[in-house]
């Protein structure tokens, strides 16, 4: 099998100046990738990349069969800072959005039935009506993961999906993906590396350069090694490995 | 009453009307797509910018309004292109294109030689005199915006609250900001005329606030904005015409009333 995502040799730079240097990550089907790192490591612009909404420097990303075209299907949920809160839009119009430009007959009717049935699935269909401005952190998240699974994504991009949401909601969107994570590709970016260690597979850590670890273990020895200038305080049944900080 | 009927028979105030309605409608529309994607500032831009081109049609003697239009999209195109590829940043591009436009219309207006007496109506509008062919020109773009925004409404609204996702998803975002712009360009422009350079501003952002405080979607934004635009300016044309002043500021001042009026109530009920 292909891997639906093949990054070779990318750099990515803002102004001349590299963010991304020399990446190279492959995302196969049933991945559960955790991107960890330092702020303005890169994590958000590798994101970007893919998506395609940052053009490389230089080196390639290819797309498997499944996922070319111009729509990709590909699930996208941005980080919620991003999003302007008094714009006047509901709920339910914000979930739909994420259903545009599928060309199927009754694309539209369909769209809404399926928008209806994830806001349920997701316990906020009784605020379909309100305006995305009177969200609390939580609902957003879940309005903003309704969106991005309309369009039956095959791989799934979260962009920090556990800032402004409460600890309850934290455990109960882990929970949700591992479901997810049976149909679909996960990438998730997450400053909260004890928590996404517990559900990913992998992990990659990105701080300029990409280092990928095959299992969501990661030993010191390791970190020393790659210089992956994180720490890590995990808990729990699951192995878990306490990581001192430190730099570059 | 029967002097308002009576007004109604006067060819002039007849046109008046019209000229109301078609601004309500293009202003209440594109102003609640400039108010929700927090362009205003741009918009003001482009505003002022249109007065050069209506100097140098002064100067050379051709349609103001044309040389509007040109100055109006070559500065929406000047904007980005000084934020987007020289990287200058927005707010003092916008500085750039609005204050250029209002000297190169100064020095234009100097250099005419004679007194230009139409040039009050541009800066503040006179409602009471547009042309028959202007009113012509406000339908069509009217029927445009309309039909613009009743087809492409849900491509606009997912474009506007978030640009990014709109492209994963595949819209056209590039095509779609650009032939807004031009929309705003040409709404800004035959609206001149109603209310003026200097007060158009408010036609495209006070309705659009009154609407807001009694809807957060985006649809009914479009609708209730028109129909507030249309009943500020109807209002104001009439207090305009009774009490003698200046129809683009009575309009202007009943917007706001009205407005002030639908926020204290809503504060209070």
């Amino acid at each position: 099998m292909d891997p639906l995502i093949k990054i070779e040799n990318l750099t990515v730079a803002y102004d001349k100046v590299p963010v991304l240097e020399n990446v190279d990550l492959e995302i196969r089907e049933n991945d559960f990738l955790g991107v960890i790192g330092p702020n303005g490591g890169g994590k958000t612009t590798l994101l970007k990349a893919i998506l395609g909404l940052k053009r490389p420097e230089s080196g390639k990303i290819h797309f498997s069969k499944e996922m070319s075209g111009r729509k990709k299907p590909i699930g996208y949920l941005p980080q919620v800072r991003d999003i302007d809160r008094k714009f006047p839009i509901t709920v339910f119009d914000v979930v739909l959005s994420g259903g545009i430009m599928q060309n199927r007959q009754n694309a539209k009717s369909i769209a809404k039935d399926k928008a209806e049935a994830l806001l349920e699935e997701m316990g906020v269909a009784g605020i379909r009506n309100k305006a995305i401005g009177e969200l609390s952190g939580g609902q957003m998240q879940r309005v903003f993961l309704c969106r991005a699974l309309l369009s039956d994504p095959k791989l799934l991009i979260l962009d920090e999906p556990d800032t402004f949401v409460d600890n309850r909601f934290e455990g109960e969107l882990y929970e949700k993906l591992e479901k997810l994570n049976e149909e679909l590709a996960i990438l998730l970016v997450s400053h909260d590396v004890g928590t996404i260690t517990s559900c990913v597979k992998s992990i990659a850590c990105v701080n300029k350069y990409l280092h990928y670890h095959p299992s969501n273990v990661i030993s010191q020895e390791q970190l020393a090694n790659y210089n992956c200038p994180i720490q890590i305080i995990s808990h729990g049944e699951i192995p878990h490995t306490v990581l001192k900080h430190h730099h570059h | 009453m029967n002097a308002i009927i009576e007004l109604f028979s006067y060819d002039f105030f007849q046109k008046a009307f019209l000229a109301a309605v078609f601004a309500s409608i293009s202003c209440g529309i594109i102003g609640a797509y400039i108010v929700s994607r927090r362009i205003v500032f741009i918009s003001g831009g482009i505003t002022h910018a249109s007065f050069g081109g209506i100097g140098l049609a002064f100067f050379l003697g051709f349609n103001p309004l044309l040389g509007a239009v040109l100055f109006a999209v070559l500065s929406a195109l000047g904007i980005q292109f000084f934020t987007k590829v020289a990287e200058i940043r927005e707010d003092s591009s916008i500085a750039i294109w609005w204050s250029l436009g209002m000297a190169l219309g100064i020095i234009f207006v100097f250099l005419t030689p004679g007194y230009t007496p139409n040039l009050m109506s541009y800066l503040f509008g006179n409602i009471l005199t547009v042309t028959t062919s202007e009113l012509w020109w406000m339908f069509m773009l009217n029927s445009v915006i309309v039909l613009f925004f009743a087809v492409f409404l849900r491509k606009i609204l997912y474009i506007a609250f978030d640009e990014e996702f709109a492209r994963t998803a595949g819209l056209p975002v590039a095509l779609f900001n650009y032939l807004i712009m031009v929309l705003i360009a040409l709404t800004v422009v035959l609206n001149i005329r109603v209310v003026g350079i200097i007060l158009i501003l408010s036609l495209l952002t006070i309705p659009q606030a009154t609407a807001n405080l009694f809807t957060n979607d985006f649809k009914r934004l479009l609708v209730y904005s028109s129909l507030f635009a249309f009943v500020g300016t109807i209002a104001g044309l009439f207090i305009s015409y009774f009490l003698n002043i200046p129809s683009g500021a009575a309009i202007i001042f009943t917007l706001v009333i009205i407005f002030g009026i639908l926020r204290l109530v809503k504060t209070f009920v």
